[in-house]
């Protein structure tokens, strides 16, 4: 759980998600960014590699299982081939 | 300037009821509520994209037929079935569109600020929509409408708009009530004299 003076999620939950498949990493990490704001979420981290997005993501728990959802599926002509998702307990994430 | 666009009758969208048009190629559902208040937004589900003209009206609010997210007058998301106590944030919202009436027309905006303009007064009562398979240059011409929105005539308000590049859809109101069945006739023969490219005949009753 990330927390901080000035967090504007102090109660917020955090996951980081590892996504493979064959897709652009720049159209798949603009979908997640879009996905993040439609379920006003935080993205803490984001990087990305051929084949490889990586998302480091902080809010409501249930909008999270949303957010995983909508990346497990991703955007057209994106196939995901694999995905972890694990919880972010502490500052080892970031 | 705010362009507004006659999109459907009024009287196709009683209250309770949800009704998808075109416009432009922009798809649009138009929703009425039970209290009898219209509704345009994009007809896209924020969730996954069903078409929101596929869900239903329930107290006050539009639900997706696909996961049952529901989105209260403003286009916000008010309740997740599958998530029952969780408050959706306000960024999960539909794209909303300017809806006005006039004439028994659905008048949209997509942008801008301007008011529908005020318009002649007049009841009138709506006839028949109807889809004619020609670009909205075509139609205009043939009925002698230019580039207004609306034309009246002889007692027929007409009024068209391009649902996409090769689909027209003329809607046609009248002002005397009786003549609504004639007309919803009349606007059966214009279409097929415009699409085999004959002159429109402009008389009501045969
Ligand atoms: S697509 Fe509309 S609720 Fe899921």
């Amino acid at each position: 759980m990330f927390a901080s003076d000035n967090d504007p999620f102090p109660d917020a939950h955090s996951r980081r998600y590892r996504i493979r498949g064959r897709f652009d990493c720049a159209l798949f990490a603009a979908f997640t960014r879009q996905r993040a704001a439609l379920l006003a979420l935080r993205i803490v981290s984001l990087r990305t590699a051929p084949g490889l997005v990586e998302a480091l993501v902080a809010g409501e728990p249930a909008l999270l299982g949303m957010f995983e959802m909508a990346c497990a599926l991703g955007p057209g002509n994106c196939i995901v081939d694999d995905m972890t998702s694990e919880a972010c307990e502490s500052d080892r994430c970031l | 300037m705010t362009m507004w666009h006659p999109v459907a009758l009024g009287a196709d969208i009683p209250a309770g009821t949800v009704a998808p048009v075109r416009l432009h190629g922009d798809e649009v559902v138009l929703w009425r509520d039970e209290a009898g208040i219209l509704h345009a937004w994009e007809d896209r589900c924020p969730h996954r994209g069903m078409r929101l003209s596929f869900g239903f009206v329930r107290k006050g609010r539009l639900a997706c037929l696909y996961h049952g997210w529901q989105f209260d007058g403003e286009g916000r998301c008010r309740h997740i079935p599958a998530h029952p106590d969780l408050s959706p944030p306000g960024t999960i919202r539909a794209r909303t569109w300017r809806a006005d009436e006039a004439h028994g027309f659905v008048w949209l905006a997509h942008d801008g600020s301007e008011s529908l303009p005020a318009m002649k007064d007049g009841a009138f009562t709506a006839a028949r929509s109807i889809a004619i398979e020609s670009a909205r240059g075509t139609v205009a011409a043939a009925l002698g409408i230019g580039q207004d929105p609306v034309l009246s005539r002889d007692g027929l308000i007409c009024a068209v708009h391009a649902a996409d590049g090769e689909t027209t859809m003329l809607h046609v109101a009248v002002a005397n009530p009786a003549d609504a069945a004639d007309a919803a006739l009349w606007a059966q023969r214009t279409r097929d004299s415009i699409e085999r490219g004959e002159a429109v005949a402009w008389e009501l009753h045969l």
